[in-house]
């Protein structure tokens, strides 16, 4: 049982200065599935989430990540082990091209980034598998056009090929559908089901249509608890669930 | 391809210029071209902000002085000592600073090298006030003389040249390609597995190396070190060389450099003027040329649009900006999120 989880958490807690953000969390993310976090602003979702990913140091608690302890990793090993995280705001490298941004990643997996001495000539093997990637999210007429030219939907839509690029187990989404309209969210969901074949993905969303879409399981969090886990029909029926949201004037 | 051709002219150009202009002038142009270059190589592409170069710079210069005069050291072992001791204080500098983000690098950097200011005004070998004097220029490798500034012209301009090559090639490569990716959006980088720290520490020591062997030709060039080189005037000027020419290009730091030593130069005889008229000269830099010199007028017809904007007048072309977007990506690559590494 133990090794169907590919992510724990074990009484995770973070304080700022006093004020306890998040407070002995117990997470479980199963292997292969989509794992949802949900909750009021403010609850500790992201917090959680700069914590798993080692963006900020936990004050208490523990990250089991596969079996291995994480909690002191720094988030550039986090990543070179196959945990990789997204932002909430779109990150691009804004001056690059389309195509250099998902050979970022790229490079670093093929281990050439330290070569000062080489010409980017050796970048150019790696090309093809990443204009495979930017074909799969629609990217394919943009490959050459810088990452800042692009529309916001767009750079979502990047940013997915680029964190696929490095072939994570974990891919850990921070808001994917924030700022986008409805036609992206459609194509950024049906995206995020595709990739999500075969690999784990934990996010943080407030669009509830797209969770109970894409999730199959839901944390719910609130004042830096989990109040409820469970399905979507568990979770959207619990009377704590609907409190929590209405109490707090709806989110 | 442009700009290589561009590239060679000016090479071409430089091989036929000391028959027409003074040498050492021009020597002085190329040595602040590699200073320039060098700290391009940080702030252009890492986004790494320092202000205290002037310890590379000046470090170069002493320590080249002091072999060649004291240790009596032939020209080529000179040139290594003064670049072997601003690497070494590269490292050193670079393992206190590279983790500082932002303003606190800046200051981190500046306080070092203020602290090297001192250690050169009262190191014994220095000279304090007077500097080190009358530093022989030596032969290189034995058979060309370079008391005479036609052949030293040469020898600093291919070596100028080679070390504009080297940052040339670093930026073009994976290597650089990485740096790049740090200076737009370090969280994301770091997502990506990079350990950024590890790669602005080895870009810090690459940047103080070259400084250093600008510092050390400039010496072989005047014959002389002194406080001048790592006064934090010096770690201002190379800023400014860099953003008037036009920072995260080849050829920018270069042309700002030009234009500076030429202004130093030619406007000397107005004493103090010279200061008022290179703030001047950064004040429409700042206004007009955002990019630098040589960043705007590679794209010409953007920057006659955006500058007619800024001093309010109707912009001739069909958008109200070549690239939208571009203001709003730099500040989002900036994310509230910060680590460590």
């Amino acid at each position: 049982m133990e090794n169907n989880y590919v992510i724990e958490t074990r009484g995770l807690t973070k304080e700022f200065m006093g004020f306890r953000a998040v407070e002995d969390i117990n997470l479980k993310v199963r292997r292969d599935t989509i794992h949802a976090m949900i909750g009021p602003n403010g609850a500790g979702k992201s917090t959680v989430f700069n914590l798993i990913t080692k963006f900020h140091q936990p004050t208490a608690g523990q990250i089991i990540f596969k079996g291995e302890d994480i909690t002191r990793d720094r988030p550039a090993a986090l990543a070179r082990k196959g945990l990789v995280r997204s932002f909430q705001i779109s990150a691009v490298f804004p001056e690059m091209t389309v195509l250099e941004n998902v050979r970022m990643a790229r490079m670093r997996k093929e281990g050439k980034p330290y070569q000062f001495w080489r010409s980017l000539t050796t970048l150019h093997p790696l090309n093809d598998a990443c204009l495979e990637l930017i074909d799969q999210v629609g990217l394919s007429e943009y490959a050459h056009v810088s990452a800042a030219a692009l529309p916001y939907g767009r750079k979502r839509a990047l940013e997915l090929a680029t964190t696929l690029a490095l072939e994570p187990e974990v891919m850990l989404l921070d808001e994917p559908m924030a700022g986008l309209g409805s036609e992206d969210i459609k194509r950024i969901s049906a995206l995020i089901r595709r990739v999500a074949q075969g690999r784990t993905v934990l996010m943080v969303e407030h669009n509830m249509g797209v969770i109970a879409d894409l999730s199959d399981v839901i944390s719910v969090l609130q004042r830096g608890r989990v109040l409820v886990e469970g399905d979507y029909e568990t979770v959207s029926k619990d009377p704590r669930v609907i409190e929590a949201y209405v109490g707090t004037g709806g989110d | 391809m442009m700009r290589i051709a561009l590239f060679v002219a000016l090479v071409i150009l430089a091989i036929i210029a000391p028959f027409f202009v003074y040498p050492v002038f021009l020597m002085k142009v190329f040595v602040f071209a590699l200073f320039a270059s060098a700290f391009n190589l940080l702030l252009g592409y890492a986004g790494l902000l320092s202000f205290g170069h002037a310890a590379f710079f000046g470090t170069g210069s002493y320590i080249t002085a002091h072999a060649l005069k004291v240790w009596g050291f032939p020209f080529e072992m000179g040139l290594l000592a003064g670049v072997v001791a601003s690497t070494a204080l590269g490292v050193l500098f670079g393992l206190i600073a590279v983790r500082r983000l932002g303003i606190y690098f800046a200051m981190i950097t500046l306080a070092l090298a203020q602290m090297m200011y001192f250690v050169y005004l009262q190191a014994p070998f220095t000279g304090g006030e007077d500097g080190i004097q009358s530093v022989p220029r030596g032969t290189l490798l034995g058979l060309v003389d370079l008391r005479s500034d036609l052949n030293l012209y040469y020898v600093v301009l291919a070596i100028s040249l080679a070390g504009i090559f080297c940052i040339y090639r670093i930026v073009k490569s994976p290597f650089g390609q990485v740096l790049r990716s740090i200076g737009q959006n370090p969280d994301r980088s770091v997502s990506l597995g990079y350990s950024i720290s590890t790669y602005k520490l080895a870009v810090y020591i690459m940047s103080a190396a070259f400084s250093g062997l600008a510092g050390a030709l400039l010496v072989v060039v005047f014959q002389l070190a002194s406080l001048d080189e790592v006064n934090w005037h010096m770690s201002g000027e190379v800023v400014l060389m860099t953003l008037v020419g036009g920072v995260g290009t080849l050829l920018g730091p270069i042309v700002g450099a030009a234009v500076i030593v030429t202004l130093q130069n030619y406007l000397a005889e107005v004493g103090q003027w010279v200061l008022v008229i290179q703030g001047s000269i950064f004040v429409i830099i700042v206004l007009a040329f955002r990019k630098g010199i040589v960043g705007e007028l590679s794209d010409p017809e953007s920057w006659l649009r955006t500058t007619l904007r800024r001093v309010g007048m109707r912009s001739p072309g069909p958008g109200p900006s070549a690239r939208p977007g571009e203001a709003v990506d730099l500040g989002q690559a900036r994310q509230p999120v910060r680590s460590g590494d």
